[in-house]
């Protein structure tokens, strides 16, 4: 940013006007101002010193408290780290947790401990804190402000010779002072610019960062309070399942071989439509039509294509897999004239074909045969 | 008078005029105007006092005075107040002389008012009731006497009580324009009034009465004489119908109004709600009392109108929906999704379900009973205009009878609508063209169904094929154009939501000069179709289904017209599909059949690639398949007319868009061996397939005579007449056209027809043979055959679940087959034979021998009969798609090959018939030899089966049925004694006919009973030319009779039974077997189709030849 000439002036200006007026911004020259005798009274000493200890205790308390609550977040933070990473990990260490920590339960696993404690220590420093403040407030309160006394002028030389003296050295001592003083300003006043505006990007970073953070720990804790949330739900769940059981007579009958905590399975790949199935295989698969009397699935690039022969993992070598490559059924006929002998369905109609499960045929000389009847589905 | 003046006039009776009281002339010169004063009220003439009380209470803002002086400005500007004025001259003349001395003397003129009183006026009805005055301060003033105003008509309409009322008098402001107009004229009767509380009066009331004002006033003459006002006529109620501008005429010769009850007009062009003219009123004061009148609120008052009888009242209103149309998103990928639709309808729609990459389509919120209406809206579709707005409404605007309609609604996400698919067939248009059909898919319960409305806004029919196919069709009666205009959509429940207008499609208009013959070979295996528009050619089917909407079938499936034909070859299979969903359909007689039926039915063949899953019984789950349409003796089946009325729908349809041309003369083929009442039934129903075709496609009264030319055609006529070579004397040509149901021979010599005659011996004998050979595995060669046809067919027949006949299987996958791939196969069959004895080898090869050996004895007997010194020899010209077969006999299929085997045959003949021939039978005998053989299939396949579709369409354009062509006896038969006539010896070259045998015996009308001589022992032909025919089954020596004894017993037998029951039928002679089928009695023509060939297989005597020469079973 450039500084104006206007600017510049106006500060020349006013130094000259300070140092005419004896201002001690640019003199040296300037002696100590009597003391001023319309001080109010002093506070007593020991009031004083009272406060200080108190206001010392509580910053102190202050401190521990943001420390805990420090220690807080970031116990709050390792949760949901893990949650990030896997929900359902995430729910089911929080289940754990649960279990292991249950409500009421008075003597919790040392990885609970962490949590009870800090809230203890927490709420106890918090209660430092108010005896504290109190105690501040019980202290006598002064009557008045002590008010920095004002410094008295030095103004007039005792001669006319000192006086020209102080005139020439002033304007000889203004001159250079001046010039220098505005470098100076110069100087000082960039380079304070840049600091400034360089404090102020980092400033606004972390508000911004700080913003976020705020954003995703209230996020994340509110889902870590439905998860809990949830899971009590289910413990309630589990319990009134236990209590029913019990009642229709099943003592016998563990708790644990009724309920079968849910077990992570890869997604299934039918059923499907079938075309988003083809054109995720298109790549890995040729098309084909069904000779109709030689009961074969025979490599067409031509005429018929009705088919999609793909080749996946889930196949033992020389299976494939053989789906409709078409998105839809017109109407039923479509179904009937083309699939049927490869495919059941029990309600061809138009519609999107899904493939419920796929039909499965082996590799032969000529082409393909049949070798499990796949299953398709007709939506609307 | 002049209290009667006053009395009646100004103050209105009752005011109380003193009887004595009266005006002289004052000096008035120094006498100021005088400004009323209240201190000297009583001072002024009542006139005035009442003008001047009047403002007073308009100054101090009295209600009713401001509502009274409002009324006053209203109805005088309508013209229910007149203003009459007196001058001074009227008044002196007519009453008493002082009376304007008084007025113009006490007049209360202003300061500004320089020229002082120049007349009274009296503010009046038309019924002289005067009801208030003119006062220049205020313009009007009510009158205080009203004792008469409620006796006057005009004026009651307007009071409430004995006040003005302003709510009623309203009434005039009805129309929009007029209220406009009106408040115009009253802000502006504000630069007239001289002070400000009454200016601020008249400002006051027309915001809270009118509304705010924002144009400009208009500068009023002072006085208000010099007002323009609207003025009140005599209305003619008869003027206001007629002058109505949303009327048309009906059928009934009388007039539909359509009237806007209830319209919104809040939106609608001020084009609709305008007046029709300056001195009618707008279309929106029109309103229905009853069916039979139709009041209009005019000018302050209603007027009814009487309707006459033929009149009608529709209300604008109910021919829009009443209930929120359908619009549905489309990928803007999918270009072609609604390529028909006019452009009109893709709106930009504010839905916040549509996203970037869809396509908003909006319905139009009209019923289809509006364009019954409104015909000219979806001729001009380009006027229409769909515009949205920001709360998800879309506002349509239609022309209806010159007017500007707008209809706003806020349509419905249908979301299953682009799940449904439409396509039309034709594919085009033309006003002479009267049947459209709309195949469409898509469930009916979530998705609804899609209708066609024609150009005069009919609603198609619909027909309801399954559950998720229909078809709607345009097709009048009335024959009145009918090119498809707009879709309407229908819900599940049949309600409307909403129309698509159609873009527009290509336009054919032809003149009634460009005409078609269309010749028709309707086969036992296959059928073909030849059109002449100018030239004569094979008629190939081109026009596909027309995509309206939505994203058609990725397959081809029977159901509707073939979107892909099968390839070009001119003929397909003579199978037809029935619909399984209609249990009715079986039972549908012929001439009962209906528009419907012929969409519940399919020709598979036509649709490319169908033949194959036809023959593997693909379709079994919703179609019955029908074959044997040609020799069905069951006259009650619907089949055959509707595979008639389906093959001539696609070729009208053809004919008319391809070639251009309406078929005016068709030509069905037939086979002689036609009984004669089979014959003529199949002529019927095939001119009742006409009849019927044109009528959905001409538009034709279905009973109408005389529109079209019909020719049958006999198909051996047709197969000569395919070659237009010939006319070379003594050249003798001889055509046999083996086809699936008959053989077909004709025989001409210089362009005339000698011989046509038709054996039953053709395609079909021969697959049952086929049959035989492929189930008794024991027979010789029978894998071998096997083998051999999987090989033409391209599976082996033991994996087809059989459900077609052998022929017919074999004519659907041949119609597949290109000429080349067949070649292949037929060589690489005949390379590898069926080894040393094979019984179908020798069954094919006997077969085609039989039928070469009875063309040519028919040869040699024509020659003979007609003395015909064959110098240029026999020419065989081989047409028809049985010689495809010939791979079977193992046989090449070339002419040379043929040629060499009838030169064999002609020989064996020749030698037979020489040993009793007569001298001079034996000098045309000895001049017979096979000059050329001609297999029209030689290079390709079709030709030899579409020669007669195309001979039948020269025979038509060349010369006349032939006559005397039957065929001869081939036998002698000795002694035949007819009747009680005088035996007489037929000779084999002799004619086997009726007027041969009148010549022979005499007239008669009957054969009551016919006997030759023979000889007891019948274990030796009875004939020797028979012996030729088993004597070409003599594997060891050719020619050679070893035909096991007995069984000539057997066959003799059946000959003699065919010749002693001969009979007469239609002029022929036929033998009478107790069936529905009536065999030729000609001899030789029988020996072959019933004895060697019969239709039923109980016996089959040529197995026993086979077996006397080593060729029936495996030993």
């Amino acid at each position: 940013m450039k500084i104006s000439k206007k600017l510049t002036l106006n500060w020349f200006i006013l130094c000259l006007v300070l140092q005419f007026g004896g201002c001690s911004l640019m003199s040296s020259n300037v002696k100590q101002p009597p003391t001023a005798n319309n001080s109010i009274p002093k506070e007593n000493d020991t009031t004083v010193d009272k406060r200080d200890e108190i206001n010392a205790n509580i910053k102190q308390i202050k401190k521990e408290i943001e420390k805990i609550e420090d220690k807080q977040e970031n116990e709050i933070r390792k949760v949901i780290n893990i949650s990030d990473k896997n929900t359902e990990i995430g729910l089911n260490a929080l289940t754990q947790a649960n279990s292991k920590c249950p409500v009421g339960k008075t003597s919790n696993p040392p990885e609970c401990k962490d949590f009870s404690t800090a809230k203890k220590e927490l709420d106890k420093k918090k209660g430092d804190l108010t005896i504290e403040e109190k105690r501040l407030e019980n202290l006598p309160i002064p009557t008045s402000i002590p008010i920095p006394t004002p410094k008295p002028k030095e103004f007039l030389p005792e001669d006319l010779g000192g006086m020209l003296l102080w005139l020439i050295s002033g304007i000889i001592g203004l001159a250079v002072l001046g010039g220098s003083g505005f470098l100076i300003y110069r100087i000082i006043s960039k380079s304070l610019r840049e600091k400034r505006r360089e404090v102020d990007g980092k400033i606004h970073n972390i508000k911004l960062n700080n913003d976020e953070l705020r954003r995703k720990v209230n996020e994340l804790t509110e889902t870590v309070r439905l998860q809990s949330s949830q899971s009590e739900q289910v413990r309630t769940s589990l319990k009134s399942l236990q209590k029913q059981i019990l009642d229709l007579g099943g003592q016998n009958v563990q708790p644990q071989a009724v309920f079968t905590p849910p077990v992570y399975q890869p997604e299934p790949k039918f059923p499907t439509a079938a075309e988003d199935y083809c054109n995720k295989s298109r790549h890995n698969a040729q098309t084909a039509t069904a000779d109709l009397f030689g009961g074969l699935l025979i490599h067409d690039d031509g005429k018929g294509n009705e088919f999609l022969i793909v080749r996946d993992g889930d196949l033992a070598d020389g299976q494939f897999y053989a789906v409709p490559n078409q998105a839809r059924f017109s109407t039923k006929g479509d179904y009937f004239s083309y699939f049927q002998n490869y495919y059941d369905c029990e309600n061809p109609s138009s519609g999107t074909i899904w493939i419920k499960s796929p039909a499965v045929v082996n590799r032969v000389e000529n082409g393909w045969t049949l070798a499990r009847k796949g299953e398709l589905e007709v939506r609307n | 008078m002049a209290k009667d003046f006053l009395n009646s006039g100004i103050l209105g009776g009752g005011a109380g005029f003193a009887d004595g009281a009266g005006f002289r002339a004052i000096k008035t010169e120094y006498v100021g105007s005088p400004e009323y004063d209240p201190r000297f009220f009583e001072t002024f003439p009542t006139v005035w006092a009442s003008g001047y009380a009047f403002r007073k209470a308009l100054e101090m803002n009295s209600e009713t005075a401001v509502e009274e002086w409002m009324t006053l400005f209203l109805l005088h500007y309508f013209g229910v107040l007149h203003l009459t004025t007196f001058d001074e001259r009227t008044l002196a003349n007519e009453y008493d002389k002082d009376l304007w001395i008084a007025f113009h003397g006490t007049f209360p003129r202003s300061a500004k008012d320089e020229g002082g009183l120049q007349s009274i006026g009296i503010l009046q009805t038309d019924d002289r009731t005067v009801v208030g005055a003119y006062y220049p301060q205020v313009v009007f003033f009510s009158s205080r006497g009203r004792e008469t105003w409620q006796e006057s008509e005009n004026l009651k309409p307007f009071l409430n009580g004995n006040r003005l009322s302003w709510d009623k008098a309203a009434v005039l402001l009805e129309d929009e324009n007029d209220r406009q107009r009106f408040h115009l004229h009253l802000r502006s009767i504000t630069s007239v009034l001289p002070r400000k509380e009454l200016k601020d009066r008249i400002d006051n009331f027309c915001n809270q009465r009118i509304g705010a004002f924002y144009g400009t006033l208009t500068t009023l003459p002072v006085h208000p004489s010099g007002w323009e006002t609207v003025g009140r006529r005599v209305v003619d109620p008869q003027n206001l119908l007629k002058q109505y501008p949303l009327q048309k005429p009906n059928a009934k010769s009388g007039t539909i109004y359509y009237l806007l009850n209830d319209f919104d007009f809040s939106y609608q062009s001020s084009k609709l709600t305008d007046k029709i003219s300056s001195d009618l009123p707008s279309p929106t004061l029109y309103r229905k009392v009853n069916d039979r009148a139709i009041s209009v609120k005019f000018a302050g008052k209603e007027h009814l109108c009487e309707l006459g009888e033929s009149d009608e009242i529709v209300m604008l209103k109910d021919l829009f929906l009443n209930h929120p149309p359908y619009w549905c998103k489309i990928p803007k990928s999918a270009e072609n999704f609604a390529a028909a639709i006019n452009y009109k309808h893709e709106v930009s729609l504010q839905d916040s379900s549509i996203r970037q990459g869809d396509r908003a389509i909006c319905l139009a919120p009209v019923k289809a009973e509006f364009f019954t209406h409104f015909p000219e809206v979806l001729a001009d579709a380009n006027n229409l205009k769909a515009e949205p707005d920001a709360d998800g409404n879309v506002t349509w605007t239609f022309f209806v009878c010159d007017k500007e309609v707008r209809w706003r609604s806020k349509p419905n996400n249908q979301m299953n609508m682009p799940n449904t698919a439409l396509a039309m067939y034709p594919p085009k248009v033309s006003p002479q063209w009267k049947i459209y059909a709309a195949y469409g898919t898509g469930n009916r319960e979530t998705c609804g169904r899609w209708h066609l409305i024609d150009e005069r806004g009919w609603r198609g029919q619909m027909i309801e094929l399954e559950e998720e196919e229909y078809v709607s069709v345009l097709q009048r009666t009335d024959g009145a154009k009918n090119r498809p205009r707009a879709l309407l959509f229908t819900d599940a429940a049949d309600k409307e939501r909403g129309i698509l207008f159609l873009s527009d499609f290509f336009n054919l208009d032809l003149d009634s000069e460009q005409t078609a013959t269309l010749a028709m070979d309707f086969g036992t295996s296959n059928t073909c179709l030849a059109v002449d528009a100018g030239k004569p050619e094979t008629l190939a089917f081109t026009l596909s289904p027309l995509p309206l909407w939505g994203i058609p079938p990725e397959r081809e499936t029977p159901g509707f017209v073939p979107r892909n034909w099968a390839s070009g070859k001119g003929f397909f299979p003579t199978i037809l599909l029935s619909r399984k969903s209609d249990d009715n359909l079986p039972s549908v007689e012929p001439d009962k059949i209906l528009l419907e039926h012929l969409f519940k039915t399919d020709i598979p063949c036509l649709h490319k690639g169908m033949s194959e899953r036809l023959v593997a019984n693909a379709f079994d789950a919703e179609w019955r398949v029908h074959e044997n349409l040609k020799w069905n003796s069951d006259q009650r089946t619907p089949w055959r007319s509707l595979f008639l009325q389906t093959a001539l729908f696609y070729a009208h349809a053809e004919v008319f868009f391809t070639h251009k041309a309406q078929i005016n003369k068709y030509v069905f083929t037939y086979p002689l061996a036609f009984s004669d009442d089979y014959g003529s039934t199949f002529h019927d129903r095939a001119q009742d397939a006409i009849r019927q075709i044109r009528h959905y496609s001409y538009g034709e009264e279905r009973h109408l005579e005389g529109t079209f030319e019909y020719l049958p055609m006999d198909e051996s006529t047709a197969i000569a007449k395919s070659l237009r070579q010939g006319g070379v004397r003594g050249l003798l040509e001889v055509f046999l056209d083996i086809g699936g149901g008959t053989a077909d021979v004709a025989i001409r010599h210089e362009n005339r027809f000698l011989v046509l005659d038709s054996l039953k011996v053709a395609g079909r004998n021969f697959f049952t043979i086929a049959k035989k050979s492929l189930d008794e595995t024991d027979l010789a060669g029978s894998s071998q055959f096997r083998e051999h046809l999987k090989n033409l067919l391209g599976q082996d027949p033991k994996n087809i679940q059989l459900k077609l006949p052998l022929g017919t299987l074999y004519s659907v996958q041949i119609s597949e087959l290109d000429d080349r791939t067949f070649r292949e196969r037929e060589e690489a069959i005949t390379k590898q034979t069926m080894g040393t004895r094979s019984f179908q080898r020798y069954r094919s090869q006997l077969f085609f021998s039989h039928l070469l050996a009875y063309a040519l004895l028919q040869a040699c007997a024509a020659a003979v009969a007609h003395k015909l010194p064959l110098t240029n020899g026999i020419k065989l010209v081989l047409g028809g798609n049985g010689w495809g077969l010939l791979l079977f006999a193992e046989w090449k299929r070339s002419s040379t090959l043929l040629q060499t085997e009838a030169n064999g045959i002609l020989q064996l003949l020749k030698t037979n018939l020489m040993e009793n021939a007569s001298d001079e039978e034996k000098k045309y005998l000895e001049k017979i030899y096979l000059s050329g053989v001609a297999l029209l299939n030689e290079r390709n396949l079709s030709e030899a089966k579409n020669s007669v579709a195309l001979g039948a369409l020269q025979a038509v354009s060349t010369d006349s049925v032939p006559e005397n062509t039957e065929p001869y006896a081939g036998i002698n038969i000795e002694n035949l004694q007819i009747n009680d006539a005088a035996p007489q010896t037929v000779r084999w070259c002799e004619r086997w006919s009726f007027p041969a045998f009148a010549g022979l015996f005499g007239n008669m009308r009957q054969i009551n009973s016919a006997s030759f001589k023979h000889a007891d022992e019948l274990n030796r032909p009875l004939d020797a030319n028979l012996a030729v025919f088993t004597g070409l089954g003599n594997t060891s020596s050719i020619g050679k009779d070893n035909f096991p004894a007995d069984q000539w017993q057997q066959m003799n037998s059946e000959l003699i039974a065919c010749i002693t029951q001969m009979t007469v039928e239609g002029g022929k002679l036929v033998v009478a077997n107790g069936d529905n089928e009536r065999p030729s009695s000609a001899p030789f023509n029988y020996f072959l189709s019933s004895v060697l060939y019969p239709s039923n297989a109980h016996r089959d005597f040529l197995d026993a030849l086979a077996e006397a020469n080593g060729n029936l079973y495996n030993r």
